[in-house]
């Protein structure tokens, strides 16, 4: 997320003449929601949409969409099946990366790990698996457990999500931690036969590596069964589908102003596409004026130029950083309704 | 802006009358140490009254269900510091020696440069060489022996190793300062009585052994509190409670600096924190205590 927003700020104080400068400072999603209500930022950013008591005290007040989509992507080091040697990635679904991360599938030579890949069954060792997943509280940690407790029942009522989560694979196996993506990006490709859950755009920049111990896997979508690679395309569609499943449910898009937390559910495990998807959601106050802010109007109007701009231009992919994925139109105007929301 | 005159004639009038100065200062430190210690206690409240002593004696760390306890980071805090202090005396020891006795002078003040220099480095630094280098080798170290203990690179052992280097200049420059002050007079006498140049340097430890105590207390506080290079390397098991330093944990320091940041989207968890905090604090205390009653009885 961070990347993202530091780029479209300085390409938009470019393309401003360098006349509108946002700062954006990378906190933590809960921190940036907290300073957000106390107002002492002008806008927020966060990877899970408003927590539902804090939506509650403030609802109607503000609203929020999401800027740009991100995914997380599940990578592996087993050096017997590394892609370099065998030109192939593992299959995985929720159910068995669930029981990995709740200690009860303990090795890779699992028969339901076999069973997804009859074509590197004879292959997969029987090793320990490291589970490594995020040490710090993290958005990427609240969009994959949100996944794996709406594909797979059994880990909503043992584990639950969160930007935290209580990990069963550290007390039943070999679970360990990491800090950042950065963090687990590392154990993985430091630790053999472990796996671990890492953004997109942290994977995307260095597929090579994670080639040569292992790879990325195909997730199976069990809403259509088929198996996806993590590609923009595939991301795209599943976002696109979480969206249409949304409207097809509720009737309408949802409103800028609504509780987003029933959207970030319909959101995640898509009917259809990549089924591990995150957003980034925006804060806005409504009424700058009303909530107490020096310079309301300049500062509405600033910040209503900026996210049009983030919302049509910012979309194009000589905007994106790589590892990111634009908005599909039908998210990115639901953003630019709330815009017409925020009082000049 | 009228007060400043004042502030400055009572500031200069305590320095007149030093003991008094000296005796208001030692207070107000005592009070600020209070004053955090009842702020942490504050902050914390919400869920000693909830859950009482509880929080200090379990291991859960389960945010879903808001339960929380920093047992597991004190064991790894104690874990950590413990296999810090083991490694990094006997280096700060060979180092004070060694540059006390073995180097030639010119280069004393070189190589003790240098040794200093690298208390000075910031944390992320050592941080980052920990998650680069240090981890992964010690990993196929370990594991070289028979057994292979080691599944992480990123363990309580790690982050204790890491620790050690940091902190032997600190106990080293304690040390190496002590030991140069050892009289001359006293020095020739133990040659003097047919000492070879190793039982010189053991009587001469001998004899500044409060500053190596001195030393051992300022490194220990320090393997205790650092926080940013630990968080990179302990592993980070915020839930697990574990003796085996082989395994990824997490200490108290490093868990509030990887929770924090999220911590206020949850009822409870800023308040364990703190918990955490407060206890981090009371156990530096009572070591620091316990370091003050050693050393003033050794004087005696």
């Amino acid at each position: 997320m961070a990347p993202q927003m530091f780029t479209w700020s300085k390409t938009f104080y470019q393309v401003t003449g360098g006349k509108i400068q946002v700062n954006y400072q990378s906190i933590g999603s809960g921190a940036g929601a907290a300073q957000f209500l106390g107002k002492n930022l002008d806008f927020g950013a966060s990877d899970v949409p408003m927590p539902k008591d804090k939506y509650q005290q403030v609802a109607g007040q503000f609203v929020q969409f999401p800027v740009i989509i991100g995914s997380i992507v599940i990578a592996y080091n087993v050096p017997e099946i590394a892609y370099q040697k065998t030109g192939k990635y593992l299959n995985l679904t929720a159910e068995v990366i669930a029981l990995i991360y709740m200690g009860n599938i303990t090795q890779w030579c699992d028969p339901r790990i076999k069973a997804l890949n009859p074509g590197l069954a004879d292959k997969l060792p029987c090793k320990d698996i490291v589970a490594v997943h995020r040490s710090d509280g993290s958005g990427t940690t609240a969009a994959f457990t949100l996944y794996l407790s709406k594909a797979y029942p059994a880990w909503n009522q043992t584990v639950s999500w969160g930007y935290t989560v209580n990990w069963p694979a550290d007390q039943k196996a070999k679970g360990t931690g990491a800090k950042g993506n950065e963090g687990v990006a590392q154990a993985v490709l430091q630790t053999p036969y472990s796996i671990g859950y890492i953004e997109f755009a942290y994977w995307a920049t260095n597929k090579d590596k994670y080639d040569q111990v292992g790879g990325v896997a195909f997730v199976r979508n069990d809403n259509d069964g088929k198996y996806y690679f993590p590609t923009t395309e595939n991301v795209a569609m599943g976002a696109a589908a979480g969206l249409e499943r949304y409207i097809k449910k509720y009737g309408a898009p949802p409103a800028p102003d609504a509780d987003w937390n029933p959207v970030s559910i319909e959101f995640s495990n898509p009917p259809r596409g990549y089924p591990i998807v995150s957003f980034t959601y925006v804060f806005l106050w409504k009424d700058y004026a009303a909530e107490g802010y020096g310079d309301a109007a300049t500062k509405a109007a600033l910040l209503k130029a900026f996210f049009r701009w983030v919302l049509t231009e910012g979309q194009k992919p000589e905007n994106i950083v790589e590892g990111y994925i634009p908005l599909p139109s039908s998210i990115a105007n639901i953003g630019l309704e709330a815009l017409n929301m925020v009082k000049p | 802006m009228l007060i400043i005159p004042y502030l400055i004639a009572a500031y200069g009038l305590l320095f007149v009358k030093l003991r008094w100065g000296l005796r208001l200062f030692g207070a107000f430190i005592v009070a600020t140490i209070g004053l955090l210690t009842a702020m942490f206690l504050v902050e914390a409240y919400p869920i000693i009254a909830r859950d009482g002593v509880a929080v200090f004696l379990r291991t859960s760390w389960d945010p879903a269900r808001e339960s929380y306890g920093v047992l597991q980071a004190l064991a790894g805090t104690v874990l950590t510091s413990a296999v810090a202090m083991a490694l990094a005396m006997p280096m700060a020891l060979g180092v004070a020696v060694t540059i006390n006795e073995i180097l030639p002078a010119r280069l004393r003040g070189i190589f003790g440069s240098l040794v200093d220099l690298t208390a000075t480095m910031p944390t992320v630094i050592y941080g980052l060489w920990g998650l680069f280098v240090l981890g992964p080798t010690l990993q196929s170290l370990i594991n070289y022996l028979p057994g292979g203990m080691m599944t992480s690179p990123y363990t309580l052992f790690t982050a204790g190793v890491l620790l050690a280097i940091m902190i032997t200049p600190y106990a080293a420059a304690v040390i190496r300062e002590g030991y140069a002050l050892v009289p001359k007079p006293v020095e020739e006498a133990v040659y003097a009585v047919g000492a070879t140049r190793f039982e010189a340097a053991l009587i001469k430890l001998r004899y500044v052994r409060n500053y190596i105590l001195g030393g051992f207390f300022l490194a220990l506080g320090r393997a205790m509190g650092e926080t940013v290079a630990v968080a990179m390397v302990v592993g980070g098991n915020y839930a697990r409670f574990t003796t085996n330093i082989f395994e990824s944990g997490v200490t108290i320091s490093s868990l509030i600096a990887l929770q924090f940041p999220n911590a206020a989207s949850y009822q409870y968890m800023v308040p364990a924190l703190f918990a955490g905090a407060l206890l981090l604090t009371l156990f530096g205390l009572a070591i620091n205590a316990a370091a003050i009653y050693i050393i003033q009885k050794w004087q005696i």
